[in-house]
């Protein structure tokens, strides 16, 4: 399948963006946002997302053919963790789904469409209307899509215009999800635009923060500090830093009978994306004291990353990485000979995957790739000691622990600054309403106007 | 049990070889300092263990098992029981705050004396000026009284007794950042001059950039026949420069020639240095006591020449401690130089995900 140049970023490293080509294409878009995007219904722009998602699904569609052709080099990851990652997502567009988030984010779903009230605002006698801005910037943050899909598809719905900057060599899932709403409606279509640049470009970027009505980044602290001290005062902007994640196995959860099936879910969440989202698992703590030993679990979380390896494995990766694996992988060998409590599990001649189990709580970055540590911790409380150092820099909490116990573990991690408590096995799959850093996904790109007449 | 061979002996033989020009049996040594470090090298003989090498099964040279730096800074890597030990050399933290301890006592030390001068005098004075005369030594480094754990600043004070002079330009203050005195070392410069005598200016990399920030416009003129040696490492002391700008900069500010500008490559954990060639810079030749392969992080194999993985130097001359050690640092071989080509860091890739950096 060949895809015409419709887009900046189609057209290849050659391409030279020029601050005046960047600011013509967003002009360009703000007058198609006019022409096409503003008379749109809620409802016409839910049936595209959809029709998108079934796009992306349909195992016999070329676009998907193509993604799946072409990704593994674009990407570098593997056709069985792009089919699984794209899975995933676009299975989370559904029509129910969008409407919930309507209805969670801005009360009431026809609130873009016409004067709406909510029952509280009703007995007010009061209505309210939400609209997009014409013109969405996004700053996007690396190669793992989902956080610019995701993007996409509420600026879709709230039908703004978008200019998404994606970093040098990324473009590629974007790019493709942009040019399947084009194939499915092209005027909808013509309202997005790709390009990329490598961040810091002070000329273009002060182009682009010029044109937009409002700007969503994302990327490390520096990126972030980079972004902010060159926005002019009036633009809106919302900022998504980097996060880690982690597990939490409770002694109650880890019966001989149900270790299996969570080491599974564990290596599930390791495998995805090749561990490379801010969801994925770098530690997973598991309290002592349960019928299976931790160091039990570590192994059977071993056996199951194996055997993910022989179904999807993972993308090749840089030698610096490698050499960062097999160096830490050597270090806990080494705590390991001398008698300390580690105990290190990794692929036989290469550095497909990795488990070490290690007896200090303390959290340790992973070099990802699927490296991850297991430790044992005395409870909840304990790991979040372990981790006082990433207070507000951890997205989401896998828990694993009986029906009874959840609430109280929950809330001691929701106090503690964890904004997403998810099983084990939904850690890269987070739902359509998924709150980003615990904000709202959607009201936070709208402006509203309250009618008190 | 019966131990076949003492550690006087093995240090003996050790300077005995380093000393003679001649080819020698490199691998028979080999295989008898592996086994008594195995036999008194607590550290060494578990990772062995851990790794599945039985002493029995190692014939020859290729079969030696190589030890990860790491362990130095986890645990005492040594063949010396405490009572036995005179000092050790630390490393200066290049990451975590933890440092490495290379252990010795006067046996040891007397090893790594003769292989430092043994290859400063034929790896590294090869050029024709610095072969005619031995050149003085200035150091940018603190003095040892102000270092006494830094094998850089014992390198420098060994080599100093076999120079006409050495003289230290550097400081550390009760153990705080090294500093150069941009003063004394143009006081010593001007005494070389007057004396018109080569001299070798030995610094780390941060050091010689402390200097290029401190110089605003001032440049230094060397005697005829000198040489800048450049040991690498900034260890977050400074600004970090490539390797080409540094010399560039170092060229002008010394008013040298860039092939006047060498590099020496070494650490605590070991006891033998590799230098930079005339003409050819970032490519490292070890003395003949030492065996440098690549290996492949992803299998743990060596690799063939021109193929880039891990660093992994076997050194005869680390007698009390472990001989092959697997560096941190990525390189690849070519037609018998090492090439380095950086750290296995934790470096950030293209996701979402918090780094080492970040934390």
């Amino acid at each position: 399948m060949e895809l015409p140049s419709y887009f900046l970023a189609d057209v290849g490293p050659d391409a030279v963006l020029t601050p005046d080509l960047l600011r013509e294409g967003c002009r360009s878009l703000r007058r198609n946002h006019e022409k096409y995007l503003s008379q749109r219904t809620t409802s016409q722009m839910i049936k595209l997302l959809v029709d998108v998602a079934n796009l992306w699904l349909d195992s016999e569609s070329p676009l998907r053919q193509k993604v799946l052709n072409e990704g593994p080099l674009a990407t570098g990851f593997t056709r069985q963790i792009l089919t699984e990652g794209i899975d995933a997502f676009f299975s989370e567009i559904t029509e129910v789904n969008l409407r919930n988030l309507l209805r969670q984010e801005l009360g009431v779903e026809t609130r873009m469409d016409e004067w709406s009230s909510s029952e509280s605002e009703s007995s007010a006698g009061m209505a309210s209307r939400a609209c997009g801005v014409s013109l969405l910037g996004h700053i996007s943050g690396g190669l793992l899509p989902n956080g610019t899909w995701m993007s996409m598809t509420m600026g879709i719905l709230i039908r703004s215009a978008q200019f998404i900057k994606c970093p040098t060599g990324c473009s590629f899932l974007p790019r493709l999800f942009a040019h399947a709403v084009y194939l499915l409606d092209p005027k909808v279509g013509s309202c997005l635009e790709l390009a990329e640049w490598a961040g810091g470009a002070e000329k273009l970027e002060s182009a682009f923060f010029e044109e937009i009505d409002l700007l969503t980044v994302t990327g490390s602290d520096d990126t972030l500090s980079s972004v902010l001290s060159r926005i002019p005062p009036h633009l809106r902007t919302l900022t998504y830093g980097h996060r880690v994640s982690v597990g939490f196995i409770a002694s109650d959860a880890t019966s001989p009978h149900k270790v299996r099936q969570l080491a599974q879910d564990v290596a599930r969440d390791v495998t995805m994306w090749d561990q490379a989202g801010c969801l994925s698992p770098h530690v997973v703590y598991v309290e002592s004291g349960g019928p299976v030993t931790t160091i039990q679990v570590a192994e059977h979380i071993s056996r199951e990353l194996a055997q993910r390896e022989t179904t999807h494995p993972r993308g090749a990766i840089s030698l610096e990485r490698s050499a960062h694996i097999s160096s830490l992988r050597r270090f806990y060998g080494i705590r390991a000979a001398m008698g300390g409590e580690s105990k290190v599990w990794a692929s036989p001649s290469s550095t497909q995957w990795t488990v070490v189990y290690d007896h200090d709580p303390i959290f340790q970055p992973s070099p990802l790739q699927r490296f991850v540590f297991v430790k044992p911790v005395a409870d909840a409380k304990q790991m979040l000691i372990a981790m006082d150092a990433l207070r507000g820099k951890v997205s989401t909490v896998a828990l694993a622990a009986s029906n009874a116990r959840v609430p109280e573990i929950a809330s001691q991690l929701a106090a503690w600054g964890v904004t997403r408590i998810c099983a084990f096995g939904r850690m890269q799959q987070p739902p359509l309403r998924w709150r980003h850093d615990g904000r709202p996904c959607l009201a936070d790109l709208v402006t509203w106007c309250d009618l008190e007449v | 049990m019966f131990d076949p061979i003492s550690l006087a002996q093995l240090a003996d033989e050790t300077i005995g070889l380093i000393r003679s020009e001649s080819l020698f049996p490199f691998e028979e040594i080999a295989l008898r300092l592996f086994r008594y470090q195995h036999l008194h090298n607590p550290v060494y003989a578990a990772w062995c263990k851990q790794i599945g090498v039985n002493a029995c099964s190692v014939c020859c040279v290729e079969d030696i098992p190589s030890l990860p730096i790491s362990a130095f800074k986890q645990s005492e890597v040594t063949v010396l029981p405490q009572r036995e030990r005179t000092g050790f050399f630390s490393s200066s933290g290049t990451s975590q705050g933890i440092r490495s301890r290379h252990f010795f006592n006067l046996l040891t030390l007397g090893v790594y004396e003769a292989s430092l001068a043994g290859w400063f005098r034929r790896g590294f004075l090869t050029d024709q000026t610095l072969t005619r005369q031995t050149p003085s030594i200035i150091s940018l480094t603190p003095p040892p009284e102000q270092a006494p754990c830094s094998s850089l600043v014992h390198m420098i004070q060994a080599l100093g007794q076999i120079a006409p002079s050495c003289d230290y330009c550097g400081s550390s203050e009760a153990g705080a950042a090294w500093t150069v005195d941009w003063g004394q070392l143009e006081f010593c410069l001007k005494q070389a001059n007057a004396r018109s005598e080569p001299v070798v200016v030995i610094g780390t990399a941060f050091g010689f950039v402390h200097l290029l920030d401190a110089s605003q416009g001032r440049t230094f003129s060397l005697p005829n026949g000198s040489a800048i040696l450049e040991t690498g490492g900034y260890k977050n002391q400074s600004r970090t420069l490539t390797r080409s700008e540094l010399h560039e900069y170092l060229a002008a500010l010394f008013q040298l020639d860039a092939s006047q500008i060498r590099t020496e490559y070494g650490m605590s954990e070991l006891s033998s240095q590799a230098y930079d060639s005339t003409g050819s810079p970032g490519q490292f030749t070890w003395p003949p006591w030492v065996n440098c392969r690549v290996i492949s992080p992803e299998t743990g194999q060596p690799i063939a020449d021109g193929m880039t993985g891990c660093i992994e130097i076997l050194d005869l001359a680390n007698v009390g401690s472990c001989m092959r050690i697997l560096t941190e640092d990525l390189g690849r071989m070519d037609k018998g130089r090492m090439v380095l080509l950086g750290r296995t860091e934790n470096s950030p890739q293209k996701g979402c995900s918090l780094f080492q950096a970040d934390i």
